[in-house]
């Protein structure tokens, strides 16, 4: 399940400081060695800013409030 | 040339006519009720901004996408129809949530509430009034089906937010958080879609497929708004929203429980007391929780796109035999095809 993948990725990067390194490295290659679907790989791709670098999030979309 | 500059005639035009039907309610409660539909993003809202008016442009827009001979009269109904749901909504939500909001310290409570269950019954009149003669049989049925069917799901929805609130995060798990999604913002967004589909006059499948397309949005932005809120205490100011003091159970909130329960010594009541008493911790007691709190939210807004990518699947179906405009993709939240390279790792 694709949801239940992006969570448990999450979690072992956030638990896994060799992972953090590889990520920020060659993190095309760590993304593409787990064999996630398309779609699930370009979601991951655009979490490695957050996981491997700590950077903050992208603007929300504000829908439900706006 | 902004992508939102056509909207504007579109804009006009529908505020004209949600103006006419505000014009049939008595004068007190009119004037609240135009208070409650002038506060930003609504259509009402002036100086008006980019996106106001969004859930009423998303019915029209995607008939119009749809079909070429749309029912003007009936699609610019249903689109303002869903405008006052989502007045209505929001309203009913800001009570619960007891949000602090303009429209509530203007209106007070009670007047708020009468002014959302004026919107309910107004949009309502708005799907009988009668059409352009050769529209359909039964469309104003279908889509008085559609509008109460909604209502009902997020009404559902609602009810089990209010009673997961009672419960540990760490007793409940992400399939519950997804569900309560669904049936809130996913079923709102999934009527705006549902109407603008019905209005069309497309087939069953092109409908089920629009209504798909908006639960799935839906469910992404819930959980886009929810991540961005939590990460908001983890700012060097941090701001504590209402969801929080009142223990509600976003799916970040969630995660995020669930990782510090996994921690030695954390049981399921510390670790929620933790998050929730966060802004009052001392900068050494934040450690592990920082720590989870970004993992509940980053797994939250990784989730979030999935769902919008899942959307994406949905339209690019819709799309085998027509071109979406780029005002519709806007108004949607969505990235046009070909821009999605470009916002790989956009901050």
């Amino acid at each position: 399940m694709e949801e239940q993948q992006i969570q448990d990725f999450v979690h072992r990067v956030a638990n896994d400081e060799a992972m953090q390194r590889a990520l920020r490295s060659d993190p095309v290659s760590v993304v593409r060695r787990e064999g996630f679907s398309e779609r699930v790989e370009r979601v991951i791709l655009r979490l490695v800013p957050q996981l491997a670098f700590a950077q903050t999030m992208g603007p929300s979309e504000k829908w439900w409030h706006a | 040339m902004p992508a939102t500059v056509g909207l504007e005639p579109l804009r006009q035009m529908l505020r004209t006519q949600l103006l006419r039907y505000l014009a049939t309610l008595p004068t007190q409660l009119r004037q609240d009720t135009l208070v409650a539909l002038s506060v930003e993003g609504k259509l009402l809202h002036q100086p008006c901004e980019a996106l106001d008016g969004r859930w009423a442009l998303v019915p029209f827009l995607l008939a119009s996408e749809l079909s070429t001979t749309i029912y003007k009269e009936c699609v610019c109904s249903a689109a303002l129809a869903v405008e006052c749901v989502l007045c209505a909504t929001d309203l009913l939500d800001d009570v619960m949530d007891e949000d602090i909001t303009p429209t509530l310290v203007q209106l007070g409570t009670p007047r708020a509430l009468t002014v959302a269950l004026a919107l309910l019954a107004l949009a309502q009149r708005m799907l009988l009034m009668p059409g352009e003669q050769d529209a359909p049989a039964g469309l104003s049925t279908r889509l008085l089906d559609a509008l109460q069917d909604a209502l009902m799901r997020a009404s559902t929805g609602q009810q089990a937010d209010l009673l997961a609130e009672e419960r540990s995060a760490c007793t409940l798990n992400r399939e519950e958080c997804l569900e309560i999604a669904s049936m809130k913002a996913g079923s709102l967004l999934s009527l705006a879609c549902r109407m603008g589909a019905l209005c069309a006059d497309v087939d069953e499948a092109q409908i089920k497929q629009c209504a798909e397309m908006g639960r799935l949005l839906g469910i992404a932005a819930q959980l886009d708004n929810d991540a961005h809120d939590l990460a908001a205490l983890l700012q060097p100011s941090p701001s504590q929203k209402s969801d929080l003091r009142r223990g509600k159970k976003t799916l970040p909130v969630v995660l995020a429980a669930h990782a510090l329960c996994e921690l030695p010594g954390q049981s399921a009541l510390t670790a929620e007391s933790m998050i929730q008493q966060f802004a009052s911790l001392s900068q050494d007691e934040r450690g592990e929780t920082i720590a989870a709190l970004r993992e509940g939210i980053l797994a939250t807004w990784g989730i979030s796109l999935l769902y919008r990518e899942r959307a994406r699947a949905c339209l690019n179906m819709l799309s085998t035999d027509r071109t979406f405009s780029s005002n519709f993709y806007h108004v949607l939240g969505l990235d046009e095809p070909g821009a999605q390279e470009c916002s790989l790792f956009a901050q």
